[in-house]
């Protein structure tokens, strides 16, 4: 499935839309970027436990699967958020670096990324590039599974003089109710290419996963705070 | 539970409990120090009480305390239920010593009530499992199987600075027979052990279980004190080219494990690792002075081997990336290993359907912290532990455990052991 990036204008349709997460869905699974435990689980920053790994990282070794889904990615910025609602992406340290500077190239837009932790002092300790003063900056990540490290990101952006209402990630989980709410509160927008609901539906139809698996991740995406504290991980969010 | 299902006095634990707590107080909490007279003491307590219901009292050459009922105390072989009696300074009351009282249940229960056991049965009481004194652990079991090393022999006490074999060599243990690695009983004479300890992380309280069966321990490697040795200076004076600070390079160690650690468990790696004691020398440190060297220890613990072995690799490596970069140098002085331990599968699964019996859903975790359990699997005794809820973890005086806890926990043992119907 390859296709030039779309000119502006015209909305994307959901059959487009559909056709974005099906086929990142595919990519992920093609090149193992979903990694199912072994002997014990996963567990997250947040301390989250759970049976599957998503490695979003993966992608950047592979040029072809690269370079489409960095095009389902600048489409998405096209019709879901608009071109001229942006001025700049910024790449979140680490994973998000390579794939906001792709898509800055495929759009000839400017970039900057933001560190974890700020390096010494001051509105810009975060932040390496240029923002002039309200410039508009969308954060592109790898993934996210709560929304909490996006939140800190958009606000050493903001507070380095950028506006920052949107969000474009490859991979959300989008099994928490309460991320959606904790980004409105925090002023953000979230838009991904795939969700877990997106490698369901591609994963029935074509594998990989082997069904005690497949049950396990279900029962996880089911109820992930429950999985987790029966695996020793925590049993609640903290943002 | 319903007290049907076992014959455990929880009165005489109860009752245990608060004296062995009276007779061994600290500032806060309890303290009974590795092979001194306060753990001494504690086990002639235990003793008065064994005699007391009828069981048989006997010391070994580690001057470690067994009990036994009366026709079994001649058995050839025989099932071990052991534990410790010491404690870490302002330490818990049940760390250790619930499981001794746990093996005294069992054989008071099965005296006073006339349950039989299916194998003679003999309780252990060890000393000197904690390393808070020597800085070495399992002191009573190794000594026990013959495993005890050089450098555990000659590790100083934290107090007067003497070594263990001295402190041993005081209560009249022959230390040349731990020296040449003697065990000092026949384990082929063990037939299994077992052990009932509190839980010491958070597992049992967040799932809402009151005791478990363990299916392996952690294994751990250990310094007591690394020395990173840099160059004092004026804090004023120096500028940052012409520094070598050794408390920036231990930070930048620290830093580097903890990312390391974070990656481990994200990609399903069991890990936990800590450095508890960090100082600079206080007779020479100062706010103004750029520190000439700091000692800190390290202890990083894991259920696989690989993992222990790709962590002592890339400790060196990092240490030699620092020495390089920031011109200090790391003495690690000796590391002081403890290998993993797995439970045995057949006693484990005999556990879980003992829990089972007395009315509890069968529950299964790993250990994170180390046991005498360990040192005897690795003496080739088949081994299996039971963790009892506890909250607020241990090594501290608020460790908080339920007497009705315990009796669940001594009853899956108790069950396991008894005579089928």
């Amino acid at each position: 499935m390859t296709r030039s990036p779309r000119p502006e204008g015209p909305p994307m349709t959901p059959t487009d839309r559909a056709a974005i997460a099906r086929d990142t869905a595919r990519a992920l699974i093609e090149i193992d970027a979903i990694r199912v435990s072994g002997e014990r689980p996963f567990m997250f920053s947040s301390g989250l436990a759970s049976p599957v790994y998503i490695d979003c990282r993966r992608i950047i070794s592979f040029p072809d699967l690269r370079e489409r889904l960095m095009q389902h990615a600048a489409d998405v910025l096209r019709t879901e958020i608009g071109l001229d609602r942006i001025d700049s992406v910024a790449g979140g340290e680490t994973a998000g670096i390579p794939f906001a500077a792709w898509i800055a190239a495929n759009t000839r837009l400017p970039m900057q990324y933001v560190r974890k932790r700020p390096k010494g002092y001051g509105p810009m300790a975060q932040v390496e590039g240029v923002i002039p003063p309200g410039q508009r900056v969308l954060l592109i990540e790898d993934l996210t599974t709560d929304g909490g490290s996006k939140v800190r990101f958009c606000n050493a952006l903001r507070r380095a003089g950028a506006t920052v209402t949107d969000c474009l990630v490859i991979f959300y989980y989008d099994i928490f109710p309460q991320t959606r709410d904790m980004l409105t509160k925090h002023g953000l927008r979230l838009h991904s290419l795939a969700n877990w609901q997106d490698i369901l539906a591609v994963a029935d139809a074509d594998g990989p996963f082997k069904a005690a698996d497949l049950a396990e991740i279900r029962a996880f995406l089911h109820d992930p705070l429950d999985w987790s504290a029966r695996h020793g991980g925590a049993a609640r969010l903290t943002f | 539970m319903s007290m049907a299902l076992h014959n455990l006095s929880g009165a005489l634990a109860a009752r245990i409990f608060d004296d062995i707590r009276a007779l061994s107080p600290d500032t806060a909490g309890v303290s009974r120090p590795a092979y001194s007279a306060v753990e001494t003491a504690v086990l002639d307590y235990l003793s008065d009480i064994a005699r007391e219901h009828g069981l048989k009292v006997k010391e070994d050459a580690a001057r470690n305390r067994w009990f036994a009922l009366p026709e079994h105390a001649a058995a050839d072989r025989f099932t071990v239920i052991g534990s410790h009696v010491d404690s870490v300074p302002e330490g818990g009351n049940f760390d250790g010593l619930a499981g001794v009282v746990a093996g005294l249940l069992v054989l008071v229960g099965a005296r006073e009530t006339g349950r039989p056991l299916r194998e003679p049965v003999k309780v252990l009481a060890m000393r000197g499992e904690e390393s808070a004194w020597f800085g070495s652990c399992y002191l009573g079991s190794k000594a026990l199987t013959g495993t005890m090393t050089a450098g555990d022999l000659a590790a100083p006490h934290k107090g007067d600075d003497r070594p263990l074999a001295d402190h041993m060599a005081a209560l009249g243990i022959d230390t040349d027979r731990i020296a040449r690695g003697e065990p000092l009983m026949d384990l082929n004479r063990i037939t299994q052990y077992l052990e009932l300890h509190i839980e010491q992380g958070p597992l049992l309280v967040e799932r809402a279980i009151p005791a478990a069966v363990v299916t392996g321990i952690r294994g751990n490697f250990r310094f007591r004190n690394i020395r990173c040795i840099g160059e004092g200076g004026h804090s004023g004076a120096v500028p940052r080219a012409y520094r070598h600070d050794p408390v920036l390079a231990m930070a930048d160690l620290l830093t580097r494990l903890d990312d390391s650690w974070l990656h481990i468990l994200q990609t399903g790696g069991d890990l936990v690792l800590t450095s508890g004691v960090v100082g600079t020398d206080p007779t020479r440190h100062a706010i103004a002075r750029i520190a000439d060297e700091v000692g800190f220890s390290l202890d990083i613990r894991s259920q696989s081997v690989e993992v222990l072995d790709h962590m002592r690799a890339y400790l060196q490596e990092e240490m030699a990336e620092i020495s390089r970069i920031r011109g200090v140098r790391f003495d690690t002085g000796p590391e002081v290993p403890a290998a993993p331990a797995l439970m045995d599968p057949g006693m484990v699964d005999g556990l879980m359907a003992a829990m089972g019996r007395i009315g509890q859903a069968p529950f299964s975790m790993a250990s994170g912290a180390g046991h005498d359990a360990a040192v005897f699997a690795g003496a080739g005794v088949p081994s299996a532990m039971v963790f009892v809820r506890n909250r607020n973890g241990s090594h501290n005086p608020a460790e908080a455990m339920e007497l009705d806890d315990f009796l669940v926990g001594t009853a899956i043992i108790s069950a396991y052991l008894e005579q089928p119907e």
